[in-house]
């Protein structure tokens, strides 16, 4: 019941799109279709899932002082791995995605989970953790990607709904990221 | 397990460890993933080479006035080349590659790389080719809002232009790969020769 | 001369770091309620950019590609962008007591400003000489400046207007910034 706890906080009370509002850069940028959200999302969850339970495991044997580039090391670690295997077996998706991977590293909620939880918790709880913050990314980054994807194409992961020639190409662009996020948050706290 | 203390050796040891662990790992994985990265990377360009061309047995890369240009053979007869060129679009450069068959007609195209407006500019990839492949690289080609033969992309003007320039460009290339191979030719076949020789005359 | 000209607009204008790549987006909504701190971030960013990249550069050209450790880009990268914020912060203390008092409290929020880092691995993807480098990195901050600071000047104004309580805070800020990044959008095509 108490591992439930954990991911359900990071999917629903400390949803970090909706709630904390952390990890804006990617959000905005990678959302131009569901699938290019939802791979962005399933990329950070990685990152969070395995750098929590790392940071988890060697947390008390880090003193306090350098406990920050410490942790930035493990984190810039894993995110290489993403960044290679991506580039290796999924280049299409490398290409789009492109700087967003590498920059995962400076996404605030990797770091901020790290300071938050991990370093508080045991090994498993710390990788529970990462599954529901990631889960909650993923969650927002698709439903982000899904309605822009939608109103700017005609079009949720790649099925036609209706035909592009109607599709409002504003949505795709810069200004639909910044606009759709906007409403959805104000929709959000309307609920 | 006690917390480790904030003196100067453990805040050493402790990042110093971290650092080497990381580092064997990743060094590690770019070992595995070395040869899938370099794999992956020429599969895509060769899809591409392959996509536009007619059917051919082998490729050959040669370099033109300083463009790249690959000469795809049936056997010992050329059947195609496959010539890249670029344009400055909107969003940056276009970088366009045209198949053409060996008596110059344009086979097909593909667009490597390019940073054009989603939904407009980045629609050239599909939108040409109802007008491109079929044409000669004699033609030189233009938007109809400039009164040239070809529809631009709605609402993508500079993307349509930028696009046929970089087709106009390959054309040339294509005209100067062709001449080159003509020259050498001419050491063999004394009618060719001869051809070449009223041309240069004009 | 030109061609330093051009990647000055374009990077100022064209390819706005915030509006249209975006990137440094925390900052962005962060620190955009009043256009004092505005101007301090901005040139605390601009200060740590252009130095970050001279030094990623150097790092990349004269230590990873020699040695075949571009692998270890983002790692690397991270850790020269911390320690050299760290060290500009020290620095400026002992120096120039007065620039600290105006840049200090945001130093330490830059480490995590993701155009920092973006900045250095685009100038290596772009295959820029050390002189373009400089002058993109200078470019960029001068743009992100730029949108900071008339997005803080918006801000300041939208205190005073009657906004729906959905759309209050984040959301309206959201919505400002995409309408502000249509703008941008006009000077498309210009390089």
């Amino acid at each position: 019941m108490n591992k439930l706890k954990i991911i359900l906080n990071g999917l629903i009370t400390e949803n970090p799109t909706f709630v904390l509002m952390l990890g804006m850069c990617p959000t905005l940028g990678t959302t131009t279709s569901a699938i290019n959200g939802m791979s962005m999302g399933i990329a950070t969850m990685f990152v969070l899932i395995c750098s929590n339970a790392a940071i988890s495991a060697v947390r008390n044997l880090i003193p306090d002082k350098v406990h920050i580039p410490a942790y930035v090391i493990i984190i810039a670690s894993f995110v290489t791995v993403v960044q290679l295997c991506m580039e290796a077996y999924m280049p299409a998706l490398y290409a789009t995605l492109g700087l967003f991977i590498p920059l995962i590293v400076v996404n605030c909620i990797v770091l901020g989970r790290a300071e938050a939880f991990a370093a508080k918790n045991n090994v498993f709880d710390s990788a529970l953790d990462g599954l529901g913050i990631g889960l909650g990314f993923t969650i927002a980054l698709t439903l982000l990607g899904a309605v822009r994807e939608l109103l700017g194409t005609g079009k949720i992961f790649n099925c036609t709904v209706y035909s592009l020639d109607y599709g409002m190409i504003l949505f795709i662009l810069a200004p639909g990221a910044f606009i759709t996020l906007g409403l959805l948050i104000a929709i959000k706290n309307k609920l | 397990m006690s917390k480790a203390k904030d003196t100067f050796w453990p805040m050493v040891l402790s990042l110093v460890l971290i650092s080497m662990i990381s580092g064997g790992v990743l060094a590690l994985v770019y070992n595995l993933t070395k040869e899938p990265i370099e794999q992956s990377k020429k599969m895509s360009f060769e899809n591409s080479v392959k996509a536009i061309l007619p059917p051919f047995t082998f490729l050959q890369d040669t370099i033109v006035n300083n463009i790249p240009v690959i000469i795809a053979y049936n056997d010992s007869d050329i059947a195609g080349y496959a010539i890249t060129a670029e344009g400055a679009g909107y969003g940056g450069p276009i970088k366009v590659m045209i198949g053409y068959t060996a008596d110059g007609v344009i086979n097909d195209y593909a667009i490597l790389e390019h940073k054009e407006t989603p939904g407009l500019g980045a629609k050239a990839g599909e939108w040409f080719k109802k007008t491109i492949p079929g044409g000669n690289a004699n033609t030189t080609y233009s938007v109809s809002k400039d009164g040239g033969n070809v529809d631009g992309i709605t609402a993508a003007t500079i993307s349509s232009r930028a696009f046929l320039k970089s087709v106009n460009d390959a054309n040339k290339t294509f005209i100067a790969v062709t001449d080159s191979t003509n020259t050498v030719h001419d050491d063999i076949s004394g009618a060719t020769k001869t051809e070449w020789k009223e041309n240069s005359n004009e | 001369m030109v061609h330093y000209i051009l990647i000055f607009i374009a990077a100022v204008l064209v390819n706005n770091i915030v509006l249209a790549q975006f990137l440094g987006i925390c900052p962005f909504l962060g620190v955009s309620k009043k256009i004092d701190t505005a101007l301090g971030m901005s040139a605390a960013v601009a200060f740590v950019m252009v130095l970050s990249t001279i030094c990623t550069f150097l790092l990349q050209k004269y230590v990873l590609d020699p040695l075949g450790l571009a692998f270890l880009q983002t790692l690397a990268y991270i850790l020269v962008i911390a320690a050299l914020v760290q060290m500009v912060e020290i620095i400026l203390k002992k120096l120039s007591p007065a620039l600290y008092g105006a840049l200090g409290i945001f130093l330490p929020l830059i480490t995590t400003n993701c155009t920092i880092l973006g900045v250095a691995i685009m100038v290596i993807q772009k295959d820029f000489t050390l002189l373009e480098s400089v002058v993109f990195a200078l470019s960029t901050a001068i743009g992100f400046g730029l949108a900071l600071t008339i997005f803080a000047g918006i801000r300041e104004q939208l205190r005073f207007s009657d906004i729906p309580k959905a759309m209050q805070g984040t959301p309206i800020a959201l919505i400002t910034a995409g309408i502000l990044a249509m703008a941008f959008m006009g000077f498309g095509g210009i390089v």
